[in-house]
Parts: C-alpha cells; structure tokens; sequence
C-alpha cells in the first residue's frame, strides 16, 4: 500500500487518479468529522467533505511531507466547516424573519448531536475535536490560529453550556 | 439522563461511511479537472486579450511616417565610412596580438 506521502508527490506530479486513492482512503473519516459538526445533517456533511478535499487539492502544493496528512487534512475540514457557517450566517440575517420551511433530517447518535445543538459553529468545533478526536488544545489552537488561552478559555465555556 | 461522558463515549463508537465512496471520489475528482479546465480557459483568454490590444496599438500607429523616418535614417548612415573604420581597427587589433605573441616568445 503506498503512503500518504508519495500519493501526494505522485500526485504532484500529473497523477490525479492517485489523489483519488487518498480521496476514498480518508473519505469517511472527512464525512464522519463533517457528520458530528454539522449535528447530523448528512446533506451539509457531504457538501463540507467535497469542499474539504478540492481545498486540499488546491493548497497541496503547501503540504509538508513531515507533517500527517490526516492531521493536514483535519484543519481543512475545520476551517471549512467554519466559513460554509459564516456564508449560512450571512444569508440567515438576510432571511431574518422569515419561517423555515425545511428541517434536515438528522442520522446517527441524535443524543450526541442535541447536546451540540446549543453551541456555536467554533465550539463545536473544540468540543468535537477534544473530545472526540482526542486532539491536543496546542493543535486545536493551530487549526482555528487561535492561542493556547483562547483555546481553553472557550472550551470551558463551551463545557459551561452543556453542563 | 445521560451524562455528559456517556453521550461522548457512545458517539466515539459510532461509525461514519460516505455513502459511496467510489462515485464521490470521481465526483471530486471531475470538479478538480473542471476548475483547472476554467484556470486554463482564463489564462488563454487573456493572452488572447493581450495579442488583440498589442495588434490594435500596431494598427493605430502612423507605419507610413515611421517607416519613412527609418528610411531616412538608414540612408543617411555613411556605410564606406563605417567599413573602414571597421578594418582599420580589426588590423590594429590584428597587429596588436601579433606583437603580443612575439614579446612571449622573446621572454621564453
């Protein structure tokens, strides 16, 4: 089985078909990470997981081949995930008053996912990557480019709210 | 009610699998070869673009007045004066290296 590495250098070098390889290698971890920040709206989750991997393609020229792929691709998904939010937002203030009239239908632990209902786009983002994914604050930090501190501070808040 | 723990433990259990791993693959893949297609189209228009406004600048200069100008020019170059001058300082040069090449031979 090749690495991560060299389907990237391959990759870069004209092969396309080998980042497919690394598409369906990480494809339901990307989805499953999508899953839990969206709350279970597989529609959503599979529109972060598309963009994650075209974002991926796009700065894979800035990858460093000493750092995890995985661990790259990650604070992509994140970082992803946080400005499809912010568009939402956008137009959801556009929207203001207006009645909805369309609910996602949500899939999987729906436990889980009403517990993160009340936090904001980024705390869920700390919650799951902590929590479920066992990161580090100092990586949390560096995949939101937020220091140490902050990482922490909101991360209590966001424990606050759900305790 | 669940804890806090609980709830967390039973997600971490839970497993997530694209729907179809195989079509979503190509689906990227296809969208990557579609956006590169669009950054190539891009890049040929405006070479296009440039070469149209270069063609146009050529055509809205006056050639006529130029071309007679350089005539002008081209002509009054005194061509016997510049070929003399040519000889006269390719033999120096000529002249030079062979007193040169003695001096060495007078040393050795």
């Amino acid at each position: 089985m090749q690495s991560d590495g060299e389907l990237i250098e391959r990759t870069l070098k004209g092969g396309d078909h080998y980042y497919g390889i690394l598409i369906q290698r990480y494809a339901d971890y990307v989805f499953g990470l999508c899953m839990r920040l969206t709350g279970g709206n597989r529609a959503s989750a599979e529109d972060i997981s598309q963009q994650s991997f075209l974002k991926s393609y796009k700065y894979l020229k800035a990858y460093d081949s000493k750092q995890d792929y995985k661990h790259w691709l990650t604070g992509i998904t994140v970082n992803c995930f946080k400005d499809i939010r912010r568009q939402e937002n956008r137009y959801e203030s556009l929207d203001e008053g207006a009645e909805a009239t369309f609910y996602p239908e949500l899939h999987g632990n729906k436990d889980f996912f009403l517990l993160i209902k009340p936090l904001s786009a980024e705390e869920k983002i700390l919650v799951v990557l902590k929590y479920l994914y066992d990161y580090q604050n100092a990586d949390i930090g560096a995949f939101l480019g937020m220091k140490l501190g902050t990482v922490k501070s909101k991360l209590s808040r966001a424990l606050d709210k759900l305790r | 009610m669940k804890s806090f723990e609980d709830i967390i433990a039973a997600e971490k259990g839970v497993v997530y699998q694209q729907a179809n791993k195989d079509l979503f693959s190509f689906y990227v893949l296809t969208l990557i070869s579609q956006e590169r297609a669009l950054q190539r189209t891009k890049k040929k228009l405006a070479i296009v673009l440039v070469l149209l406004l270069a063609c146009s600048l050529v055509l809205m200069v006056p050639i006529g007045q130029l071309s007679i100008k350089l005539t002008a020019y081209v002509s009054s170059i005194d061509v016997m004066g510049f070929l003399q001058l040519a000889l006269i300082s390719y033999g120096l040069a000529g002249l030079g290296v062979l007193f040169s090449q003695r001096i060495v031979d007078l040393f050795d």
